[in-house]
């Protein structure tokens, strides 16, 4: 099947030479105002990736000196995601070397898909809780990392699917996909009852 | 439109990413099918819940000032002090100190690239060149390479497409291999520089992966066995052969670079 997905196309050779120069002075100014500005965005993937905020903000410090160490070899269409996709590595790497074995593993449609997602609760209460903002968090944070990080990405820092498939290192059709199934997931957490065709 | 369509591409069509003739096709079947509408609606129910209820988390104003403070003290002067003295750190014994004290991932002590990562007097002579360990460089090159579009500059899966292409931008010949039987896909190739001498990057992918493998001219001539190691959490194949440096770099596990540096190795 094919998805006729529009791509913004965006001047990548501008960008690179405007970034692409020796270190100089001028260099952490420069850092500051194409990269640091996506601090917030930066915290805000490695908190939800983590679901820790310590470890979120280590997680940040050092994907900040990647970043600045690897500045001259910026190139492509968006800084953010250039930084982005840094700040993802760096959590990747923190979950693989720490013990976030859970919020590693691969996702598994018969343990995650299905038994992860059953509710049980009556529909009063499941609007009461879909109100409730701690309700909602604990639903994203209890998605498998792949979907979490899409939703993330999408949802809160409104990133074109171009974009997440740069950070993400995925086809785009790829992040559509897990877009998807990370909304369906995330629907029957929060109760909404999810019908799909089956193909 | 089926509605298996419209629901496959209810997501893109919503957020915006489908061309207008095919998002008007999906209005017009969502205006008239009941269960197409239904996904519509919740999916825009769950937008508006997150939006209500999810938070955007900002930086810590600590953690803003902590990085600029630890990037200011990383920042060195450029290159205006003598090359040759011994006194203080040279800007690169900075920058590894510096690395050292704030990044977690261990630098794995590389044995065949390790020869060229001291500066010798000839490298650093050079004014313009990347001074950093040739690791590092390769990790940097690699990472910067996934960023499209500079990944590939010949795409093709035929290396009698490639090898042509090198013809007169480089004085070696790199070895260009059909791996396919092994898994891996010839992607194309581009041009690449490391330590400022001309190298060539060919790219292939396994399972979605790219991996990058680079190769440029060895000065020291001597042929050696492949060695592997994780770099910043990418894994590193290395060996010198035929007076040409190769170094392959993915984030594919260790084992299945291990694979490629082998089928690279494998007897014709
Ligand atoms: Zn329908």
């Amino acid at each position: 099947m094919t998805i006729p997905l529009r791509l913004s196309s965006i001047d990548a050779n501008s960008v690179k030479s405007q970034l692409q120069q020796p270190h100089d002075h001028a260099n952490l100014r420069r850092f500051e105002s194409t990269v640091l500005v996506h601090l917030d965005a930066a915290y805000n993937l490695a908190r939800w990736l983590l679901n820790d905020p310590a470890a979120a903000e280590d997680a940040v410090q050092d994907a900040c000196i990647r970043a600045f160490r690897f500045f001259d070899d910026l190139s492509g269409p968006s800084p953010k995601a250039w930084f982005m996709a840094v700040v993802r590595n760096t959590c990747i790497d923190s979950l693989r070397s720490n013990k976030h074995h859970n919020a590693a593993h691969e996702y598994d449609e018969e343990i995650d898909g299905i038994a992860g997602a059953q509710v049980h609760d009556n529909p009063e209460q499941i609007a009461v809780r879909a109100s409730d903002a701690r309700w909602v968090r604990a639903a994203i944070a209890a998605l498998p990392v792949e979907f979490r990080e899409v939703i993330v990405l999408r949802e809160l820092e409104e990133m074109t699917y171009k974009e997440i498939s740069v950070i993400v290192k995925v086809p785009i059709g790829t992040v559509m996909s897990r877009l998807s199934r990370g909304r369906d997931l995330l629907s029957q957490q929060l109760g909404a009852d999810v019908k799909r065709v089956s193909p | 439109m089926s509605c298996i369509r419209t629901q496959q591409m209810m997501d893109a069509w919503l957020d915006g990413e489908l061309d207008p003739s095919t998002g008007e096709e999906i209005s017009h079947h969502v205006g008239q099918c009941a269960d197409c509408a239904a996904l519509k609606a919740r999916r825009e129910q769950l937008r508006a819940t997150l939006q209500a209820a999810a938070p955007r988390y900002a930086a810590p104003p600590a953690l803003r000032s902590a990085v600029l403070n630890q990037l200011q003290a990383a920042q060195q002067p450029p290159v205006a002090r003598p090359l040759t003295t011994s006194r203080g750190p040279s800007w690169w014994q900075a920058t590894a100190m510096a690395a050292a004290t704030s990044i977690v991932t261990a630098l794995v002590t590389w044995g065949t690239l390790g020869k060229l990562s001291a500066p010798s007097g000839e490298q650093v002579a050079l004014a313009d060149q990347d001074r950093r360990p040739v690791r590092e460089q390769l990790v940097a090159r690699h990472v910067a390479s996934l960023s499209a579009p500079s990944l590939i500059e010949v795409p093709s899966s035929d290396s009698h497409v490639i090898k042509p292409w090198f013809q007169g931008k480089i004085d070696f010949a790199p070895v260009v291999r059909d791996l396919s039987a092994q898994g891996f896909t010839l992607l194309g190739a581009r041009m690449e520089r490391v330590s400022g001498q001309r190298a060539v990057a060919v790219v292939y992918k396994i399972r979605e992966h790219p991996i990058n493998l680079f190769v440029w001219p060895d000065i020291s001539g001597r042929d050696s066995g492949a060695e592997l190691a994780t770099v910043r959490g990418f894994s590193m194949g290395s060996w010198a052969a035929g007076g040409l440096n190769f170094a392959a770099v993915s984030d594919v596990d260790a084992h299945d670079l291990e694979r490629f540096v082998m089928a690279l190795q494998a007897p014709r």
